[in-house]
């Protein structure tokens, strides 16, 4: 977060993209870059920061390689889950956005062709003992499967809704999730009100008051119906 | 001195009728609100709207009849030329009749709602008003088009808004000299780029046939309906640069024409081709 004085101009570079916000007087913001030339009319202690939130849409994160439980078995992992940076000009309560950068263009569609939802596509990175430098947020992944047999996870999908948003000393955490393996393709998802016991000095950037786990059941289709109509 | 028992008597029964009337219309207009915002909850605002002009028209058509028999009129014969009067009138209006049964076959039907964009027998729009006797459309070049509910009805209907993704097949040809494979490579490159492509459904490559003068290749990819027309575009001009990038031949039919084996210029031409 950078403060903007009175007669002051301001630099931000911003994911490339260069912000000049100059305050012409107090009641007034001119913010130029390469593609945009506004004025904003806003008053105050005025400063300039990048937020973080969510994406919109649930994320479909695919592992590259699937995931082979043994029965009886749990993995730790952190997992990579990325995030939008939002260029804000803000004073006391009152925001606004100047620009958003969005990293993930791709999506997928979740369910059958004719009744689903549509996902933001992430491929899956993640660390197994400690977490992983990144300027996105990392979510603690706990997949279990009780079963007697292995079971095999090659996809989830994750709910932003359901997840808070934690920024410790060493990167920006999310709350705890579960994945309960139940069937090929088919498992429960475990919202938890925690987040990693390794986060050194958590301070909360997103609040969802997130009191109680949640659990949601996904299935993916097991015959790759969708799949199977697109032939 | 003024006879008030004579007046009560002379205007007891204008009176009557006047109130049953006027409550009978207030009243008709409350049940047919209730009874439309009811409908409207349950089954959507068109259904509802319906239901209380119906509801209306029934109530007010009662209260007539109520307010007329307080003057001891015999309905009987208004009623029975009613009858003969509505056999008539269905005779004269059938197919406004056959409309209007058609209309209430859509609304219960739901082929497709206010908003949405439809394709009837080849002919696309966007759905302006459904009422009892037609259907409106304004259609994708900006015409308003009314059509009767009995040609909707029994008309082959597409609705292109139902669902949020659609399929975008694209078929494209290469040359019998190319290389199927490096095409293949070539085709899942411009797919896996182009960000308005879904990556669940997975897209499809598959080869479909030996062409006339071309290996078929036929494109599956599933996209969301917003963008179906850019995508389209944009993957249309990308494969064909990627095949050009790569060198690889889209080939196309050869038609040679000629006009006439006497002249001498076209005679000249199919020489030099020949040649060639």
């Amino acid at each position: 977060m950078q403060k903007l004085e009175n007669d002051a101009v301001l630099q931000i570079d911003f994911f490339g993209k260069k912000y000049i916000f100059e305050r012409v007087n107090p009641f007034t913001v001119r913010i130029s870059s390469g593609t945009l030339d506004t004025v904003a009319s806003f008053s105050g202690e005025l400063s300039v920061a990048m937020k973080k939130e969510f994406y919109v849409r649930p994320y479909l994160i695919k592992f590259k390689d699937s995931l082979r439980l043994a029965p009886k078995s749990q993995l730790k992992l952190f997992l990579k889950l990325p995030l939008v940076t939002k260029l804000v000009l803000e004073s006391g309560q009152k925001s606004l956005e100047v620009d958003r950068h969005i990293e993930y263009n791709r999506t997928a569609w979740h369910g059958e062709v004719h009744r689903g939802v549509l996902c933001t596509y992430v491929e899956a990175e993640f660390a197994f003992d400690k977490p992983f430098q990144t300027r996105d947020a990392l979510v603690p992944l706990r997949i279990l499967n009780k079963s007697e047999v292995p079971r095999e996870i090659s996809k989830i999908v994750i709910e932003p809704e359901n997840l808070f948003l934690v920024e410790g000393d060493n990167g920006m955490f999310t709350n705890k999730v579960y994945i309960l393996a139940i069937a090929s393709n088919e498992f429960s998802v475990e919202y938890g009100t925690k987040t990693s016991a390794m986060v050194i000095n958590p301070r909360i950037l997103i609040d969802r008051k997130i009191s109680i786990a949640r659990t949601v059941l996904i299935r993916f289709d097991r015959f790759g119906i969708a799949r199977e109509l697109g032939i | 001195m003024i006879d008030l028992y004579n007046i009560y008597t002379q205007y007891t029964s204008p009176v009557k009728a006047f109130l049953i009337l006027a409550v009978g219309l207030v009243a008709s207009r409350i049940i047919s609100n209730l009874a439309g915002k009811l409908i409207t909850s349950r089954l959507g605002s068109h259904i509802g709207g319906v239901t209380k002009n119906i509801v209306f028209y029934i109530f007010l058509f009662t209260t007539i009849i109520a307010s007329l028999e307080v003057f001891d009129i015999d309905l009987t014969g208004i009623l029975a030329a009613a009858g003969i009067l509505g056999i008539v009138i269905g005779f004269a209006a059938q197919a406004s009749v056959s409309n209007i049964i058609s209309g209430f076959f859509l609304i219960a039907d739901k082929p497709f709602e206010i908003g949405e964009a439809i394709e009837i027998e080849g002919q696309g729009g966007y759905v302006l008003d459904i009422s009892l006797l037609s259907t409106k459309i304004r259609t994708f070049d900006n015409r308003y088009m009314r059509i009767p509910n009995s040609t909707v009805a029994n008309a082959r209907i597409v609705n292109l808004s139902r669902y949020e993704i659609r399929r975008l097949d694209i078929t494209v040809g290469i040359a019998y000299k190319e290389d199927i494979q490096k095409a293949c490579e070539v085709l899942d490159s411009v797919i896996k780029s182009n960000e308005n492509v879904l990556m669940e459904p997975e897209p499809l490559t598959i080869i479909t046939r030996f062409g006339e003068s071309s290996i078929d290749f036929e494109i599956r990819v599933w996209i969301q309906r917003s963008v179906l027309f850019t995508a389209r575009s944009e993957l249309i001009k990308e494969i064909k640069n990627a095949f050009d990038d790569a060198g690889i031949e889209i080939p196309f039919p050869h038609r040679t024409v000629y006009f006439g084996s006497e002249n001498a210029a076209i005679a000249n031409l199919v020489k030099k081709h020949d040649q060639i």
